[in-house]
């Protein structure tokens, strides 16, 4: 076992189905690393879009999904339908669907994320913000011990690995309904780009600019939950990579317009994410990192450079 | 005469809702102020100059009364309908962001734009002679967290101008801003006016010079608003009850607040 190494010449050859190459290989590129690149680059490139989302409308740089506790959320709908499928007799078939995760993850996500908006007009300090999101966490973390302590060992064990975070193991049946949900997520926030430009200058000016404030926001919203959702439920809960993203990419291209930002997170996200798989599988030796291990190397850097640079946060 | 007035306001009460209450401000104002002028609010701090401003510009919920603009009740406009119909400035110099003067003053084409906010040649027209009244053009592609407060303040009153509203809203314009600013923006303001016929209001500390540039002026004293041109201002007692029992006083021949002396 461990790390095999292919030919880049062979990669090509059985992706343009030219030219034969061996059959083990050929099995390893298309069952395990074509999906798990497609994963990296959906989770990347969602994560920084859901990052880049919250940073406008809290209009707050350390905003991200995994700050504020969109992932516990998300975490919290997942380990509701692998622990709580018992609870719910009879009805275990849908809930050990993966794609009722996707539907249960968002849905975590979204109520979340509301509870943090309407808490966040009350407070406006950008810290005490990212405190009522570790609250969050923790509150989700509560109710999921008190879940586990009811769940079958087997249900806890399940939980417990699909809580270290992997972008392997899907399938590409798995892939399809990951790519959906996230093709909608995405739709939903290109739709939002406009408002979020205005957005930047708080809502006051975005309404006189004609923005619809209530709606827009139901878009920023719905956008961020259902990428964060489905990416919690497919991949795990990925830490800092949502925030440290989109502080890369205004580092990197200088702008502030969502319409050079948003292109620029879902690329540089991609990039970034696959690195980071690239790195945990430590190429040429048989060991391999969990993803989180490195994102939290990579994400918690950027945040404490930030709060450093407080004063100067330019986003 | 409606037809003329361009803000028509009728027993208005101002204030702030808290919960199901709500608190009253400033009660019963009537006025109506015509197109092409421009209009300052001056007062005392506290008096309710920035609620006046917020509520006429439908930032915020008046209590009870009237306000026509255009002659149409602002309740009855759609969002975006208002926004081809007001603009709106007020004082945040700080903006987080890195986007471009350019960048900044296309917001204002925001109303007029399709859902991916693509710049027509009408847009970019409008954009440029923003920029060019304002005096902006040499700093198009700067950043805008690299502006001093005084550009800064232009970028936002230009991004009204390319908004191409008959009404433009401005909450205390001339703060943080030295006196060869202030003047520069008033008269920016005047010229606004009397150029493009647009209504102007804005609420300001610069009294002085608020009465040289405006065609008249909302004042703002012991709980009532008064519509007065800055002559009739300055003959009425009227600034000299802005500040009660304070150390300053209004000489009428010299136009100018004095201390006064024991």
């Amino acid at each position: 076992m461990g790390s095999v190494a292919i030919p880049f010449s062979k990669i090509i050859h059985s992706i343009t189905g030219t030219g034969t190459i061996k059959e083990s290989w050929e099995h390893i590129l298309w069952i395990y690393r074509l999906p798990k690149s497609i994963t990296a680059i959906l989770v990347g490139s969602g994560l920084g879009v859901a990052g880049l989302l919250m940073q406008t409308l809290f209009r707050n740089p350390l905003a991200g999904p995994y700050v504020l506790g969109l992932s516990s959320g998300a975490s919290l709908g997942v380990a509701l339908c692998i622990m709580g499928a018992s609870l719910f007799g009879g009805l275990e078939f849908i809930f050990s669907q993966k794609w009722s995760y996707a539907i249960a993850a968002s849905l975590g996500s979204f109520l979340v994320l509301l509870c943090v908006l309407l808490l966040s007009t009350r407070v406006k300090d950008h810290m005490a913000i990212l405190i009522i999101g570790l609250m969050f966490a923790s509150i989700t973390a509560g109710i999921v011990s008190v879940l586990s302590f009811f769940a079958s060992a087997e249900a806890l064990q399940q939980y417990i690995f699909w809580g270290f975070g992997s972008l392997g193991n899907l399938s590409w049946h798995e892939l399809y309904w990951f790519l959906g949900f996230y093709s909608m997520g995405i739709l939903v926030s290109l739709t939002a780009i406009k408002a979020l430009n205005s957005l930047q200058l708080g809502e006051a000016y975005a309404k006189s600019m004609g923005q619809n404030i209530q709606q827009s926001r139901f878009l920023i919203i719905l956008g961020t939950s259902l990428l964060c959702g489905v990416i919690t439920a497919f991949a795990g809960p990925i830490a800092f990579i949502g925030l440290a993203i989109p502080h890369l990419t205004r580092q990197l291209f200088k702008t502030s317009n969502h319409k050079i930002l948003l292109p620029a997170v879902i690329l540089l996200g991609s990039i970034l994410m696959l690195i980071c798989d690239t790195i945990s599988q430590l190429p040429s030796s048989e060991l391999m990192l969990p993803i989180n291990a490195i994102t939290a190397l990579i994400g918690a850097p950027v945040i404490i450079t930030l709060l450093i640079r407080n004063r100067k946060i330019v986003f | 005469m409606k037809r003329d007035k361009s803000i028509f306001v009728e027993h208005l009460s101002i204030g702030y809702f808290q919960g199901k209450k709500h608190e009253e401000i400033l009660t019963d104002i009537s006025f109506a102020i015509p197109k092409g002028n421009l209009v300052s609010i001056i007062g005392a701090n506290g008096t309710g100059k920035s609620t006046l401003l917020r509520t006429l510009a439908h930032q915020q919920p008046k209590i009870s009364g009237n306000i026509r603009i255009g002659n149409m009740p602002i309740e009855s406009y759609a969002i975006n309908q208002w926004a081809k119909q007001v603009s709106w400035v007020h004082t945040e110099t700080m903006i987080p962001s890195s986007l471009s003067v350019h960048e900044l003053v296309s917001l204002g084409r925001q109303p007029y734009t399709n859902w991916l906010d693509t710049l027509t040649n009408i847009d970019r027209n409008e954009i440029e002679k923003a920029l060019q009244l304002t005096d902006l053009d040499h700093l198009k592609y700067k950043k805008c967290n690299t502006l001093s407060d005084g550009q800064l303040q232009r970028v936002f009153i230009a991004r009204a101008i390319a908004q191409n509203t008959p009404l433009i809203f401005l909450d205390e314009p001339t703060t943080h801003l030295d006196l060869h600013h202030k003047v520069e923006t008033l008269t920016l303001l005047q010229r606004l006016c009397k150029q493009f016929n647009k209504t102007i209001v804005y609420s300001s500390h610069e009294i002085e010079l608020s009465l040289q540039v405006c065609d008249q002026v909302l004042s703002i004293s012991s709980k009532k608003v008064a519509l007065h041109t800055p002559k009739e201002l300055v003959e009425s007692n009227l600034l000299n009850e802005l500040f009660k029992n304070s150390k300053v006083h209004f000489d009428k021949q010299l136009g100018k607040f004095l201390f006064k002396k024991n």
